[in-house]
């Protein structure tokens, strides 16, 4: 009984009103600030309401659903910030983005609640399957519709756009952590190899890497043989180089580019294609300095794509170097709580579902961050939480929301351990 | 589930961290180019910072005004004198930022007064408009439309005067020039600053190079005797080097063969010492360095194409200051600097201060050391080599009666043209007239007859003789 006292101790740290409250804080700074430059009505109901909204969702949700508080802080830091960003350059994309946000939360709230209750997740795997398959496809389905729109990873329905494969990563990690903890390591290798087919076909390399990375961590966890991340490793090299001695001249001709643009993007800056994206990227960086130039100062709209790839470049660029770090620490603080969920959950498929979460959320950031700063070449996926775009958002929240639903799973089984704990004992 | 929770433990250590890593990287990144990716031309921020601030004043040393801004039209105007403003043109650059990181972009920091504390920018503020800082540079604009004047008319070429004990530049000269106060027509070639960003072989002005890799690695050297019979053959292919012209130099040391300057003797060395022995040295000179002056930006230089090792023909080559040898003309003169500075190399620096229009001190010069190159007995030793260039070998055309001159000639033959790059380094050895120098003329001759009379006269000018 003592040990689930403590547990629980540990566990429930509380209303965190101090995240909350700084949360607001900032928020209303930020927007106080931009109103300051330029009054408008609109950017003084967003004064008010973002932060009220902040505030509501981080004290009534959780009593609505048990949630875990921190995490979930944390979380709404992040997309406030998003949208202030975002209002910055444009009021609509800012107003928008709050929507998304809306959005977000109620898949989030899907997504635990399906996590919660789901009990029987064997049967949903092969109809989860085959509805990622069917998702990846569609681009494929829809390409003479989508002709001439260029990116081939997005599907567009009327003027409703759309990336299946944000949808199918959540399906993803089900899939895996699935056949993971029944030690089915040779399926999830399959299933892995299908979806990185579907996605390098499409050219869509950054969330290629994030699936294959997502897949090596929880490979790792469930099986923790560093010989078969190793041996993985290598396959991929060999599969790679046999696909650049078929394709050298048609699909590589991109990734070299690519490549080139990474080592020096100064010297294709003038080239289609080159690096003039990373060198304003590097100028806006550069610009900001350690400090930043201060909200509403800065001129990171001059990169091409700045409200959804680039978005960390404005942040750079407006708030500083040593404010970006902090922010990045939050996200690895989104990453270690989500870690530490898993840890604390009794089934195996749920540790794993959650450290697949934290997996996605991390790699996504380090190949993002890394390609605005030319750490690694750049590949475009979102930054989470930041980026401006509906399926981002909402898929990212999603992803959150499973681990919400984890953590409600383990908040429940410690209630009803304490409980038998509370009978046995007198 | 033990297993699996040791895992996760051991995963989300490695996330986290891997969330850091790229911004550690940024923050690395900007520590070391920030200021060259700021002050790029493709940097639209200053641009669009003109219409609210009025850059400051472009000075050289002696306080004549090279660049200020029309109060009235707002628009950027030049030194008064043609001859100035054409001989400054790549040093200073322009306000449309025709040169690449020349001083009107590359300190735009300071120009635009990107360094105002809050205050500042409020008293200024209330008096009307805010000024960016005035610069002052260590260029001497007499010396560097002297130098316009004597350059052969119509070559093209680099001429770059430094202070080998301080670093400062006197004069960064580039041919063709342009007039930036005539506005556009400027061609490409008329825009490129040879003195920073123009990579060549530099001749026999590398035999310094391999001279000081002899000296450090092969054993009683200078006792040695050689024998020139105008050209070797080496490697497989039986590629020869040969000597200018052919002649052959016949029995001779050391001593004698960097003075006339002999290709197989240069090339012996090289094949002796191995590409690794004398990349070191070539490296311990900066050669393959990534430059980030504070000052200026200048091309990296370069041993050869590709870092495996050379053999033969091409090491050889390479030992007399040909096959892929890439070196600007600003860092041939460091090179020399470096030998009459006792080995130790000055960072080249062209800010003597900076000053804003309410009277601060933001920047002021200070002597930067770039990195030794040499010890300083061998520095001794291959300085009273180039001593010998000039009293009793090719060098003789840049003697100066009364003034100690050191200097070394190359002729560097270009595929391309129908004559050679003449090419002349040296320096005075004097505590009171601490000057290096480069002159490159291309497509002109031989760097004893073309280049060396150059740099007498240039010595000449700033000795007052």
């Amino acid at each position: 009984m003592n040990i689930a006292v403590k547990a629980k101790k540990r566990y429930d740290s509380g209303k965190q009103p101090y995240l909350t409250g700084l949360s607001m804080g900032f928020v209303f700074c930020g927007f106080l600030l931009l109103m300051l430059q330029k009054p408008t009505p609109t950017t003084a109901i967003m004064m008010i309401a973002v932060p009220l909204g902040l505030m509501a969702v981080n004290s009534v949700l959780p009593r609505l659903f048990p949630m875990d508080r921190p995490l979930l802080g944390l979380i709404n830091f992040l997309c406030a910030l998003g949208i202030l960003v975002q209002y910055r350059y444009s009021v609509n994309r800012g107003i928008t983005q709050c929507f998304n946000y809306c959005a977000g939360l109620v898949a989030m709230i899907v997504c635990a609640l399906a996590v919660r209750s789901i009990k029987n997740w064997k049967l949903l795997m092969l109809p989860m399957f085959g509805a990622s398959c069917a998702l990846l496809a569609l681009p494929f389905i829809l390409r003479g519709a989508n002709a001439g729109l260029g990116a081939t990873a997005w599907v567009s329905i009327g003027s409703f756009g759309m990336q299946p494969s944000e949808i199918v990563k959540i399906l993803y990690l089900f899939i895996l952590a699935h056949l993971l903890s029944r030690r089915r390591v040779f399926w999830a290798l399959c299933a892995t190899g299908v979806m990185l087919a579907f996605l390098v076909a499409q050219r869509d390399l950054g969330t290629a890497a994030i699936y294959g990375g997502t897949a090596l961590v929880m490979l790792y966890a469930a099986t923790g043989s560093l010989l078969l991340i190793g041996g993985i490793l290598g396959a991929g090299v060999g599969a790679v180089s046999v696909l650049y001695m078929l394709f050298r001249n048609s699909f590589f001709l991109t990734v070299q580019n690519r490549i080139n643009n990474w080592l020096d993007p100064f010297a294709t800056y003038d080239q289609l294609g080159g690096g003039y994206q990373i060198v304003q990227a590097l100028i806006a960086m550069a610009n900001g300095g350690w400090w930043g130039t201060g909200l509403g100062l800065g001129n990171a709209n001059v990169i091409p794509e700045f409200s959804t790839d680039f978005i960390f470049s404005a942040v750079m660029n407006e708030f500083g170097l040593v404010f970006s770090v902090l922010i990045l620490g939050i996200f690895a603080l989104i990453v270690l709580r989500s870690a530490d969920i898993a840890l604390r959950s009794a089934s195996a498929f749920h540790a794993l579902l959650a450290l697949g979460c934290a997996g996605l959320l991390a790699v996504q950031t380090f190949i993002i961050i890394g390609g605005i700063t030319k750490f690694i070449p750049m590949t475009g996926v979102t930054v989470p939480f930041l980026s401006y775009g509906g399926t981002s958002l909402v898929s990212c929240m999603a992803v959150m929301g499973v681990v919400q639903g984890v953590a409600n799973r383990n908040e429940r089984m410690l209630r009803e351990d304490r409980r038998l704990a509370g009978e046995e004992t007198p | 589930m033990k297993q699996l929770r040791k895992a996760i433990r051991v995963c989300a250590l490695i996330l986290a961290v891997m969330v850091l890593v790229p911004m550690v990287y940024g923050a690395y990144s900007l520590l070391r180019y920030g200021t060259r990716w700021r002050t790029s031309e493709y940097n639209v921020y200053f641009t669009s910072m003109k219409n609210s601030v009025i850059p400051g004043n472009i000075y050289d040393r002696n306080g004549v005004l090279l660049a200020a801004t029309d109060p009235q039209s707002g628009k950027r105007v030049y030194a008064g004198d043609e001859n100035v403003r054409r001989s400054l043109a790549h040093a200073v650059g322009d306000s449309r930022g025709t040169v690449k990181n020349a001083v009107e972009s590359f300190m735009a920091e300071y120009l635009y007064g990107a360094n105002m504390t809050f205050w500042e920018r409020m008293k200024q503020f209330s008096g009307g408009a805010l000024r960016g800082d005035d610069v002052k540079l260590t260029l001497d604009s007499g010396l560097s439309a002297y130098i316009a004047s004597i350059f052969p008319e119509g070559k093209n070429g680099a001429v770059v005067v430094m202070n080998y004990r301080t670093g400062e530049l006197y004069a960064q000269s580039s041919f063709p020039n342009f007039d930036p106060a005539a506005g556009g027509g400027v061609t490409v070639s008329q825009a490129l600053n040879r003195a920073t960003r123009w990579l060549s072989a530099p001749g026999s002005t590398f035999k310094i190079v391999t001279l000081t890799s002899a000296l450090q690695n092969l054993a009683d050297i200078e006792n040695r005797a050689f024998n020139c019979t105008g050209g070797l053959s080496f490697g497989e292919h039986q590629r020869t080097v040969t000597d200018y012209g052919g002649t052959a130099h016949g029995s001779l040391n050391l001593r004698k063969a960097f003075t006339q300057s002999c290709n197989s003797t240069f090339a012996v060395l090289a094949a002796e010492l191995g590409d690794k022995n004398l990349r070191r040295t070539a490296a311990s000179y900066g050669i393959g360095d990534d430059f980030t002056f504070r000052d200026l930006v200048v091309e990296n230089s370069a041993f050869a194409t590709s870092a495996s090792p050379l053999l033969g023909a091409d090491l050889a080559w390479t030992g007399a200051g040909q096959h892929q040898l890439a070196l600007t003309p600003l860092h041939m003169c460091m090179i020399a600097a470096a030998v009459a500075n006792d080995g130790v190399m000055m960072e080249p620096r062209l800010l003597l201060e900076a000053t804003s229009a309410t009277g601060i001190r933001r920047a002021s010069f200070e002597p930067l050391v770039y990195r030794t190159a040499l010890s300083p007995a061998l520095a001794q030793t291959v300085k009273s080599y180039m001593r010998e260039v000039v009293t009793a070998g090719t060098g003789t055309r840049a003697a100066i009666r009364g003034l100690s001159i050191c200097g070394k000639t190359g002729t560097a033959e270009i595929d391309t043209q129908d004559k050679d790059n003449a090419w002349f380094v040296g320096f005075i050895d004097s505590d009171d007239l601490p000057i290096a120098l480069c002159v490159v003329v291309q497509n002109a001759g031989t760097g004893g007859s073309v280049a060396a009379p150059i740099a007498r006269d240039i010595f000449q000018y700033v000795s007052g003789r």
